[in-house]
């Protein structure tokens, strides 16, 4: 697809991920092998720096006695970073996504709650509006189909990906985070059937997500893909690419892009 | 800037974490007004808002807020809109059957949306142009095409053109930012916007600082 920049729309978002466990950032190699990768608060100010649309926080903190962590995270980086956040992780319901939203969260992603009880995301896009509700969803490639899975990885469940996107879309989410489970931590591109097959679907924007391993990954998902938005972790945390040298070669690749 | 006391109006469908956060990085005094008693001794007055029309509308002629913040404003004391807090601003809009503040003539109207590519909410960064006739003072330091975060199902239609210091374009001209005398408003969040949205913050207080 050709993007013609004399008739832009919205510019395609450059989106870091932080996986937060217990208010430390942590990315793991198909979310098995953790690696502590940073403070949260000094890495969204320099991701910020950077040049970055916005920040997704996945909190991966297992037990509840934890969970109010996530709080204080989302409360100190919003205070000093005026970019949109979205936080994931662990919501089960509208208290939590309330909660999260008072803390200076824009935006929330839920995942396996909303699988278990697609309602939630009905209530939650009425009571705070769809723009704020991001639906999750980790699919892997089951032949020429996609499979859905919860639990950030670890159950398979009976729902077809491209079917429960367009189910979320109807129900109200107000935007899709589509992770490749195949293809995440692998550095080996994003899965852009995967991508394709759900934009024909939805009218609602996508970010895509699992596999960039380098610049033409990125612009191959913002333009075959055609995804609004595209997130990485492990070559951002490891310093692969800035943002900047990202944004860089898809101006130069004419995507429609925020220069600071 | 240290002095001023500026009144966020917390009608309950605000995100007011952000503007708050915003406020304070220039060290001012905030006071969260739910109703019109707690409006008095300010300096200037925001006006968030995240949600629909009608109950922000609602919520602000509960909490008897209508009338102050109009009169306020005629006496003179300076009024920065937030998305919503724009629409607000209207004489009505298409996404509610109350009337708005009016303090803008006008209305608000559906993001008109006939193409595959034109997707609502518009959500996301956009430039915005600069309308040359407005002479803007909030938009002081900021350049044409610069970027802003935008997240809106309805756009401001000022009947007075003039009163539109930017606009932006999604498939249409989209009114981005108003200024009239002492009143202001962004449909774009300024306190998403990175550093040039904190500019309009700073522009702000500084037109408060200039009036006092």
């Amino acid at each position: 697809m050709i993007i013609n920049k004399g008739n832009i729309l919205l510019t395609k978002r450059i989106i870091p991920c932080l996986d937060i466990d217990k208010g430390r950032v942590v990315k793991g190699t198909s979310f098995l092998s953790l690696k502590d990768a940073g403070d949260p608060r000094e890495l969204s100010n320099f991701y910020n720096n950077q040049g970055a649309d916005e920040l997704v926080f996945l909190d991966i903190t297992a037990s509840s006695e934890h969970r109010n962590i996530i709080l204080d995270v989302v409360e100190k980086v919003s205070s000093e970073v005026f970019i949109p956040l979205t936080v994931g992780g662990g919501i089960r319901n509208l208290d939590d996504i309330r909660n999260l939203l008072n803390s200076g969260a824009d935006k929330v992603s839920i995942n396996t709650s909303a699988i278990e009880n697609p309602d939630i995301i009905r209530k939650s896009s009425e009571e705070f509006g769809s723009q704020c509700i991001v639906v999750a969803i980790d699919a892997k490639r089951n032949n020429n189909s996609w499979s859905v899975f919860t639990h950030g990885g670890r159950v398979l469940t009976e729902l077809d990906a491209i079917e429960w996107a367009e189910k979320v879309n109807s129900l109200g989410a107000g935007e899709l985070l589509i992770t490749s489970m195949d293809e995440d931590g692998q550095q080996k591109g994003y899965d852009i059937d995967l991508l394709k097959s759900i934009q024909k679907k939805v009218n609602i924007p996508i970010i895509a997500s699992g596999g960039a391993g380098n610049l033409k990954h990125m612009l191959e998902a913002l333009t075959i893909g055609k995804s609004d938005a595209v997130l990485a972790a492990s070559i951002f945390h490891y310093g692969k690419y800035s943002i900047k040298e990202v944004k860089d070669y898809l101006n130069s690749e004419n995507v429609p892009i925020r220069l600071i | 800037m240290n002095n001023q006391k500026i009144a966020v109006i917390d009608h309950k469908c605000a995100n007011l974490h952000s503007v708050i956060k915003a406020l304070e990085i220039f060290k001012i005094d905030v006071k969260i007004c739910t109703s019109k008693t707690e409006l008095k001794d300010i300096d200037g007055i925001i006006l968030p808002g995240v949600g629909s029309f009608d109950p922000a509308m609602k919520n602000l002629i509960k909490q008897d807020l209508v009338d102050s913040i109009k009169n306020l404003t005629f006496s003179g004391t300076p009024l920065l809109g937030i998305c919503l807090g724009m629409q607000l601003l209207m004489e009505n809009s298409e996404e509610g059957s109350l009337n708005g503040i009016g303090l803008i003539n006008g209305t608000a109207k559906m993001i008109e949306s006939n193409e595959e590519d034109i997707k609502i909410p518009h959500m996301g960064w956009n430039n915005i142009e600069i309308n040359d006739n407005n002479n803007s003072r909030i938009l002081n330091g900021i350049k044409n095409n610069d970027y802003f975060y935008f997240v809106h199902s309805y756009k401001c239609i000022p009947t007075n053109n003039s009163e539109v210091a930017a606009f932006t374009k999604y498939g249409q001209k989209i009114c981005a930012v108003i200024e009239k005398n002492n009143v202001f408003a962004t449909q774009f969040h300024p306190e998403k916007s990175g550093i040039v949205g904190l500019k309009i913050y700073q522009n702000f207080l500084s037109f408060i600082e200039i009036g006092k």
